[in-house]
């Protein structure tokens, strides 16, 4: 008797040894893990491919939370953040470079999410929305945002530095501010714990922006005509590394035959090296800004045409649909030509 | 009778489980990490830029932009100038060593069944470093 007790205690605790072993293991690997799911949570994986999120899965960059009207998740990384994705939501994990140095990237593009913050290792996130960038130190942090691109940043602990149209507010704990697209933060303003009712605020958003959709969707096209702009600046920095460093190699050849190996890897060292970290770096920030501009027209833009479009359905040719019509039209036009040829094609799945 | 043999089943089951994660059941079977970087490398010289991501783990971030894009991802990589890997020694789940010209590199390398694949590479010595993840 005794000894199957023995026994069963040694198969339990090795396997749990074994389990826990498997789970630390996988852990240590990704970028978050989804600790809990309710409803309809997905994980869009890009390049088209989308699944059912289980507890445990990997989110990497990327890749996408996506909930649905009823679906809530729950993701954790490096065991020192929390990252509460709220129903209708769409998160992502992204990364981006700045001064040669890789940050990593929070994205809500539409929807709710909470982060809580305790320890960070290395350089803080960016938390991004389709109107405003936020930086953080020590934070505990809602952001939500509306159909219409609108977002709100609430400081629960910590503090939090909101960005947008070259204009920053410092937010304390138990302050919000309020940024719509293509405008600065608004004023900040006091807030008490769970004192606001982001369905509400989404609700008023998303009336204000039925009511006069022109001032929204000119709202937004300057926030497009930011980010087009940084896609302007960047994609010939690209193109001249790129064209630069095929030159450089092209010269390494060269004093290879004229001078001998050494003379060719020193030059490597020297010149080519340098400029292959430069291109890399060029092509992840351009990038980065061309799928930001993908992530607003797709998920806010293509929102806030059908929200409209269904409101207006029994008058098309209202004034106000017609001329969110022409504006829209005009975003779209200026998103083909200088966004997509910088995006592949699983980016636009 | 019944709990016994259950017991002994569990046993024989941890201890596969146990055995199965030894390098003795990858050398048979599975692809080493000598394996996977000399056939890493053997492509990298080879210009065999659109099958290089198959050396990579399934959660090697970039593990897509190799597959979808391999000329762009590639280009902007030691492996584009020539720059190969010459030598290299294993130590626990890493590979490190010497690039053609002489700077290091070292492989972070992950399992996959079998098989060993590359997680992440880093090129380059000091602040400079060119990393694959």
């Amino acid at each position: 008797m005794k000894r199957k007790r023995i026994l069963k205690n040694f198969i339990f605790s090795w396997t749990v040894i074994i389990l826990l072993g498997m789970v630390i293991l996988s852990a240590g690997a990704q970028d978050a893990t989804v600790v809990y799911t309710e409803g309809d949570v997905d994980i869009d994986h890009g390049y088209g491919s989308r699944e059912l999120a289980l507890i445990g899965d990997p989110l990497q960059n990327g890749e996408s939370i996506i909930t649905g009207p009823v679906g809530f998740a729950e993701l954790e990384r490096n065991t020192s953040t929390t990252i509460t994705v709220e129903p209708d939501t769409i998160f992502t994990l992204e990364q981006t470079v700045e001064d040669g140095e890789e940050r990593s990237v929070m994205r809500c593009t539409l929807g709710s999410v909470a982060y809580r913050f305790q320890q960070i290792r290395g350089k803080e996130p960016y938390l991004v929305t389709p109107s405003a960038v936020a930086g953080i130190r020590g934070t505990e942090v809602i952001v939500t945002t509306a159909d219409d691109g609108s977002s709100l940043f609430i400081v629960e602990s910590g503090t939090v530095e909101v960005e947008a149209e070259d204009s920053r507010v410092v937010l304390e704990a138990e302050e919000g501010v309020e940024v719509r697209p293509g405008e600065r933060p608004g004023e900040k303003f006091e807030v008490q714990r769970g004192g606001i009712d982001f369905s509400e605020w989404r609700e008023a958003r998303r009336e204000e922006f039925i009511e006069d959709p022109v001032s929204s969707a000119l709202a937004l096209e300057r926030r497009f005509s930011g980010l087009i702009r940084k896609v302007e600046e960047l994609a010939p920095v690209y193109a001249e590394n790129k064209r630069w460093l095929e030159h450089e190699r092209e010269l390494m050849k060269k004093i290879e035959l004229e001078k001998g190996t050494d003379a060719k890897w020193e030059y490597y060292r020297e010149k080519v090296y340098p400029l292959e970290v430069d291109t890399h770096n060029a092509f992840i920030t351009l990038r980065y800004w061309a799928k930001s501009a993908f992530s607003l027209r797709r998920f806010v833009l293509g929102r806030m045409y059908l929200s409209l479009k269904t409101s207006y359905i029994e008058n098309l040719q209202d004034p106000k649909f017609v001329e969110f019509l022409e504006v829209y039209r005009r975003i779209l036009a200026g998103y083909e030509d200088k966004v997509v040829p910088r995006l592949k094609d699983g980016d636009l799945i | 009778m019944v709990n016994k043999r259950i017991g002994y089943f569990l046993v024989v089951l941890v201890m596969l489980m146990g055995f199965g994660s030894c390098d003795m059941f990858v050398n048979f079977f599975g692809t080493t990490i000598d394996e996977r970087i000399d056939s890493f490398n053997d492509d990298a010289k080879a210009g065999n830029y659109s099958s290089m991501y198959s050396h990579f783990h399934s959660d090697t971030k970039e593990r897509d932009d190799m597959k979808n894009d391999p000329n762009t991802y590639w280009n902007t990589t030691p492996m584009a100038s020539e720059n190969y890997i010459d030598s290299y020694s294993v130590s626990g789940d890493t590979a490190s060593g010497k690039l053609k010209s002489g700077d290091t590199f070292s492989a972070e390398m992950k399992r996959d069944g079998l098989d060993y694949l590359i997680y992440q590479m880093d090129f380059g010595t000091g602040f400079d470093i060119r990393r694959i993840e």
